[in-house]
């Protein structure tokens, strides 16, 4: 169970502060899949790491006992100079006590990345392509209860996608995912439940179609 | 699919952990990476640990060790390098701690990453480099000819631990404060220039009038350093005023000011503003 309590989030600008949403009360169900949608600077990224426990919002708090990655196909945290094996030994020593199972992850980035012998050479030298398989296989490697994603399907060739999708797919019979994106489709056909943004507010529904519904109209509106 | 189905299966299963054994995860893996980071990618790699402050070192003894021979007690280089060497493991850590928030942003995607365990990682690093390097000039000293009193070894090493907490102590209170204020980057290193030439680094306290070393004894780091210099020079004079319990004070009052600032600026460093 994920608790929203009282959450207020709100950015200094020139122009004065801005309210990303106000006292936002929400029980994520369990075993729900959530989708944020919103049209671009509304404020979804905020409220996905808000909830995934790294930014924190002005007031109220979120409270949860499950465990939940970072955004997957994060590469902010990647050192260039290192290589991906290095990186990948980096993340999975934070989450794991055991240098064994740190090599488990290791090998199954290896072969999810498949990106041959550019595994051990320095990231900088790495496509953007390149550098979201070993970010994409990095996060997959963990068990968590919930995972980020943040725009996270539009990266990589057809074959690398249908590749996550269907991994993505394994995942969500034990977990779940917290979903931002700008494809409809693929928030239907991931997600259960939705937070639409607009407005300097956040409101959840129950129904992601019913979101979506209202999301089309708001937007259609606001050309 | 199927093999990656497999390859799924078999993957480790993380478990709960207590939050000393997350922290001592998260230290461990930014030290290791730390090490990396700096020394992995050059040529003769690990021997920079070495060579690195060898260079530096080898260059201000060069320069200074041909001006002043009038240390009572005790050869200059020997002066020198237990000045030099304690006063930049204090000035390096805490001089990087400004920048530490920002420098580390990206990590902090991570959640078992908090800002002060790049913090300590950091630390234990350049304690690591500094008494390494500490250790191969003593050796290429006492090679030399030069006298080194190993009579009392463990209070040397408690006056190290001394230092590295002082210096702990007060990076925590400057990253919060770099944290706050950018502003403050600038000019807080100029004060470090100024502190140099307060700790009685690369001359001794003793050429200072008596009626105005009470002054320069405001200073923990000059306490530690002279310390240090009685302990393998012991016929090297303490002047009046040197005192252990001045240096605690201060660990005490800077590591409870930067645990309190710390636990209250904790989230405001790494939330998006």
């Amino acid at each position: 169970m994920i608790e929203l309590r009282d959450l207020t989030k709100s950015y200094v600008t020139p122009k004065g502060r801005h309210y990303v949403f106000k006292e936002l009360n929400v029980t994520l169900p369990e075993n729900k899949s959530v989708a944020i949608l919103g049209k671009n600077g509304a404020g979804k990224s905020t409220l996905l790491r808000i909830i995934g426990g790294i930014d924190f919002a002005d007031s109220g708090k979120v409270v949860t006992n499950k465990s939940i990655s970072w955004p997957v196909a994060l590469s902010g945290g990647f050192q260039g100079s290192l290589t991906a094996r290095q990186n990948v030994r980096f993340v999975a020593r934070l989450y794991l006590s055991n240098e064994d199972e740190v090599d488990q992850v290791i090998a199954f980035v290896e072969s999810f990345a498949d990106i041959g012998k550019y595994f051990d050479m320095p990231i900088k030298s790495y496509s953007s392509g390149m550098r979201s398989r070993i970010s994409f296989g990095l996060s997959m490697a963990f068990n968590f209860d919930y995972y980020l994603l943040d725009e996270a399907g539009a990266v990589g060739d057809a074959n690398f996608r249908k590749k996550s999708q269907a991994l993505l797919d394994e995942l969500k019979q034990q977990s779940n995912i917290i979903m931002v994106s700008h494809d409809l489709n693929d928030l239907t056909r991931n997600c259960d439940v939705a937070f639409l943004m607009r407005n300097g507010q956040a409101e959840f529904f129950e129904d992601i179609a019913e979101a979506i519904e209202v999301y089309k109209a708001y937007a259609t509106n606001n050309k | 699919m199927d093999e990656q189905t497999s390859s799924l299966k078999g993957l480790p299963r993380l478990k709960p952990r207590g939050g000393l054994q997350v922290m001592y995860a998260a230290v461990r893996a930014l030290f290791l990476r730390e090490l990396q980071t700096r020394f992995g990618q050059f040529r003769l790699g690990y021997l920079w640990i070495l060579l690195e402050p060898a260079l530096h070192i080898g260059f201000l003894l060069l320069l200074f060790g041909r001006i002043g021979h009038t240390i009572p007690g005790m050869d200059f280089e020997v002066f020198l390098v237990n000045g030099i060497i304690p006063f930049f493991l204090f000035r390096t850590i805490v001089s990087q701690s400004l920048g530490a928030v920002q420098a580390n942003q990206g990590l902090f995607s991570y959640r078992p990453v908090k800002p002060i365990d790049t913090l300590i990682a950091r630390s234990f690093l350049e304690l690591f480099l500094y008494f390494i390097a500490y250790l191969f000039f003593s050796a290429v000293l006492l090679w030399f000819g030069y006298k080194i009193s190993f009579e009392a070894i463990p209070t040397l090493l408690g006056y190290w631990v001394l230092l590295f907490i002082l210096s702990f102590s007060l990076s925590l209170v400057f990253m919060v404060i770099g944290s706050i204020s950018k502003e403050l980057n600038k000019f807080i290193p100029m004060l470090f220039l100024i502190l140099y030439f307060l700790s009685a680094v690369i001359y001794t306290i003793h050429l200072v009038p008596v009626e105005y070393q009470q002054y320069l004894l405001w200073n923990p780091v000059i306490h530690l350093l002279e310390s240090i210099r009685h302990t393998v020079a012991p016929n090297y004079p303490l002047v009046q005023g040197i005192s252990l319990t001045y240096v605690i004070e201060w660990i005490i009052g800077s590591l409870f000011l930067g645990l309190l600032l710390y636990k209250r600026f904790e989230q405001r460093m790494v939330k998006s503003k």
